[in-house]
């Protein structure tokens, strides 16, 4: 005859309990876990986007900076300015230009000699 | 009991059957379309602009570049009852009529089709979609967004007041979006030219499409390589059009657009335009022509004709100056030519420099023709050297009856006269070579028979024959550069994005014209017309020794020539002693002067030759080849004497 249940002593089984309890941690802590994890995704991908406008919007600036910078250096724009600011700068005239004929000896580099002129080089025949 | 669980599990079995039925219907038979809606509500695709490269100088100065910018679009649905304040919000900032902007931010609604599953539907449209303006600067559109920051919702306050906590937010948020979205933005480019009009003939200038197409000049002839790659992505979004970035699914980043490095020098290009239109101004020309470069490679230094246009801001009478016509367009080129005759006829050993001929005093009836040839000055017993100085019309024509037709057929067409030179810019002309012994079949379609009676004697002077300011100054530049034409370089390089070479033009001769002794001696003789008694005194340079020849070719006119319009000219190169730069000035019709003979090549192009050749060798550092000792060279000089 099967006993009843209910009849039986109070003799306490952990096992059960522990497996059950285990198992809802497990199950409780991979939808927690779950949960978050999509979370950081989101809250992850929300940054990235946030990153890429950033990134738009330096490449942006980035781009309007060098095309300023373009915008000065052209020839027009740096004369004007040279006469603005009354700068004395420009082409030299001829009346500035100082001729020096070359020695005739001087037209081939001079050797080296362990890293230094040879000593016939040191001192060009003028 | 028994019976009540039967009920009740018919009941649930029931509902269930239901829903399975409902399952069904929605998974099965409607499955697809709702999927595609789905997929078309969800699914975001947003294209990568490419950005356009860049077009520099042979020193890195951007010549054409492009910016971010964005196309400004409009939802009229999204602005009602607002769209005249939107406009008076938007019309300073874009820079248009604020009652056309507000009449285009009106709704509007109109009876159209729509086809479903096949079958067209009628339905009433609204415009959803109306664009205002494209290339729209960043800080233009910063300043779009801050306006309408400011544009009222379409309830009242005191009405949104007097809604609950989560009513009021949720209405504030509804009218945010609706105000945001009524006005959007999609990538866009702007293409700037940063010297404006500067060398605008050559770099072109591009449509205004997203992608800036080119539509002229290199920006045309290179559009596959400024261009680019779009790229695209793909994604989805959440119900407030936002980006969910975890489910991307494509992303490809766009690839900018391959940079060209140019020959052209921007410092000498804008020496040259400068002069250039100063001189036109002052001699009341219809247009400028010049050319610099160097003959030793051909490269291309600085190119212009005036007048110009500027490229970002086209007008509509521009488009007769779109083109280089130093490449596109055809002229005779008169007395310049006589060069060409004369090296021709030297290197046939057909003359010598100092062979006498006899000029006719000034007037020859050839052949016993009614009309003679002329000589604006008459001169007797001239020698070749002196032929070229004074630029005789009857010595180059004698000289020419020598050498005969086919010889100096030959010669024109070694010197690459009647063909391309293969410059990469569009529309180049080939010019109007024909031969003396056949019918001749041009590209165009014109037929021209074989060389008249005249012809022998017409084309050694410059006339009978058309060619293209390059060609002729790309023969002078293969005497300047002992005898050896070189292919003209404008592109030096092309790099990628980042700024990489891909690849290099190299530097290529053509074909050896003239023996070498023969472009010295045709050198030599080409420093007579720039000595003193020459036709090109104004073309002198005080530290450098110049060659050159002028030109001041009669237009032709009524089947005949005018008497007043001329293109004057003078192309040149220095130091003689070792050509480094070339220059070809054309004017194009400046005004007839009789009495200063002010339109004649030697006082309208000469000049410009020695302003222009001053500045590039100066800024170039050429090495003078004439020792002037001047009072700073002496005292260091008389210093460093032992």
């Amino acid at each position: 005859m099967a006993k009843n249940r209910k009849s039986q002593g109070g003799e306490f089984r952990a096992g059960p309990v522990v497996r059950a309890a285990l198992l809802c941690i497990f199950l409780g802590g991979s939808a927690i876990g779950y949960v978050w994890q999509t979370q950081q995704v989101a809250k992850l991908g929300v940054e990235r986007r946030q990153k890429e406008t950033a990134l738009t919007r330096i490449e942006s600036e980035n781009a309007l900076k060098r095309h300023q910078y373009d915008l000065q250096l052209q020839p027009r724009a740096l004369e004007e300015r040279v006469r603005t600011l009354r700068l004395p700068i420009g082409p030299h005239q001829p009346g500035q230009v100082i001729h020096v004929s070359e020695p005739a000896g001087s037209l081939v580099a001079p050797a080296r000699v362990n890293g230094g002129l040879a000593a016939s080089d040191a001192k060009p025949d003028l | 009991m028994t019976q009540r669980i039967v009920a009740i599990s018919a009941c649930i079995a029931a509902a269930l059957m239901l829903l399975v039925g409902r399952l069904v219907y929605i998974q099965i038979i409607c499955g697809d379309r709702i999927q595609a809606r789905q997929e078309q509500q969800a699914t975001l695709l947003q294209k990568r602009l490419p950005m356009r490269g860049d077009i520099m100088d042979a020193k890195g100065v951007k010549l054409a570049t492009s910016v971010p910018a964005v196309t400004v679009a409009a939802d009229p649905t999204l602005l009602v009852g607002r769209h005249e304040h939107a406009a008076r919000l938007l019309a300073p900032i874009l820079m248009v009529d604020e009652a056309a902007l507000a009449k285009r931010l009106e709704i509007t609604i109109r009876p159209g089709f729509r086809t479903n599953n096949g079958v067209a539907q009628r339905v009433w449209l609204t415009n959803q979609y109306v664009l205002l303006q494209r290339k729209v600067s960043m800080d233009r559109w910063q300043q779009v967004t801050q306006a309408m920051a400011g544009l009222p919702f379409l309830v009242s306050p005191e009405s949104l007041a007097r809604t609950n906590g989560i009513g009021r937010r949720a209405q504030t948020n509804f009218w945010n979006a609706a105000r945001t979205r009524s006005i959007q933005s999609t990538p866009d480019q702007i293409r700037t030219y940063p010297g404006q009009t500067l060398a605008a003939q050559i770099i072109g200038s591009t449509g205004q499409d997203e992608l800036a197409s080119g539509l002229l000049g290199l920006e045309a002839k290179f559009d596959d390589l400024l261009q680019g790659q779009a790229g695209w992505m793909i994604s989805e979004r959440d119900a407030r059009r936002h980006e969910i970035s975890q489910f991307r699914r494509q992303d490809v980043e766009a690839r900018s657009g391959n940079g060209l490095v140019l020959t052209i020098d921007a410092w000498v290009q804008y020496h040259l335009e400068t002069a250039m239109a100063g001189q036109m101004k002052e001699l009341g020309a219809k247009g400028i022509m010049g050319l610099v470069m160097r003959p030793k490679t051909g490269d291309i230094l600085a190119m212009a004709s005036l007048p110009t246009f500027d490229p970002a801001n086209i007008r509509p009478g521009d488009s007769n100056f779109f083109n280089s016509r130093l490449v596109t367009d055809q002229y005779e080129p008169g007395s310049t030519f006589k060069v060409v005759t004369v090296a021709a006829a030297l290197d046939a050993g057909l003359v010598r420099m100092d062979d006498k001929i006899f000029c006719e005093n000034g007037s020859w009836h050839y052949h016993g023709r009614a009309r003679p040839l002329r000589d604006s000055t008459p001169h007797g017993w001239m020698t070749v050297d002196e032929i070229i100085a004074k630029s005789s019309n009857i010595g180059a024509g004698k000289i020419g009856e020598k050498m005969g037709g086919v010889l100096m057929c030959d010669y024109i067409e070694a010197f690459g006269f009647g063909k391309r030179t293969d410059l990469p810019m569009p529309a180049e002309s080939y010019g109007l070579v024909h031969r003396p012994d056949r019918t001749n079949y041009f590209p165009s379609g014109r037929v021209i028979p074989g060389w008249n009676g005249l012809s022998v004697a017409q084309i050694p002077m410059g006339q009978g024959i058309a060619v293209t300011p390059l060609q002729m100054s790309m023969a002078v530049a293969a005497i300047a550069n002992r005898g050896v034409l070189m292919k003209p370089r404008l592109i030096d390089r092309i790099l990628d994005a980042d700024g990489n070479q891909l690849s290099r033009t190299p530097v290529m001769p053509v074909r050896r014209v003239l023996r070498e002794e023969t472009a010295n001696a045709i050198i030599e003789t080409l420093k007579g017309p720039v000595a003193p008694g020459g036709t090109a005194t104004r073309a002198r340079m005080e530290n450098y020794s110049v060659a050159g020849k002028t030109g001041t070719a009669q237009k032709p006119e009524h089947g005949g020539y005018s008497e007043t319009k001329f293109y004057a000219s003078f192309i040149g190169f220095f130091p003689a002693s070792d050509p480094e730069v070339l220059i070809a000035i054309i004017v194009d019709e400046p005004e007839y002067d009789r009495v200063h003979k002010n339109h004649q090549g030697g006082r309208a192009a000469a000049p410009v030759f020695a302003q222009i050749g001053t500045n590039v060798a100066n800024y170039l550092n050429i090495r003078p080849d004439i020792l002037k000792t001047n009072a700073a060279t002496a005292s260091i000089l008389a210093a460093g004497t032992p």
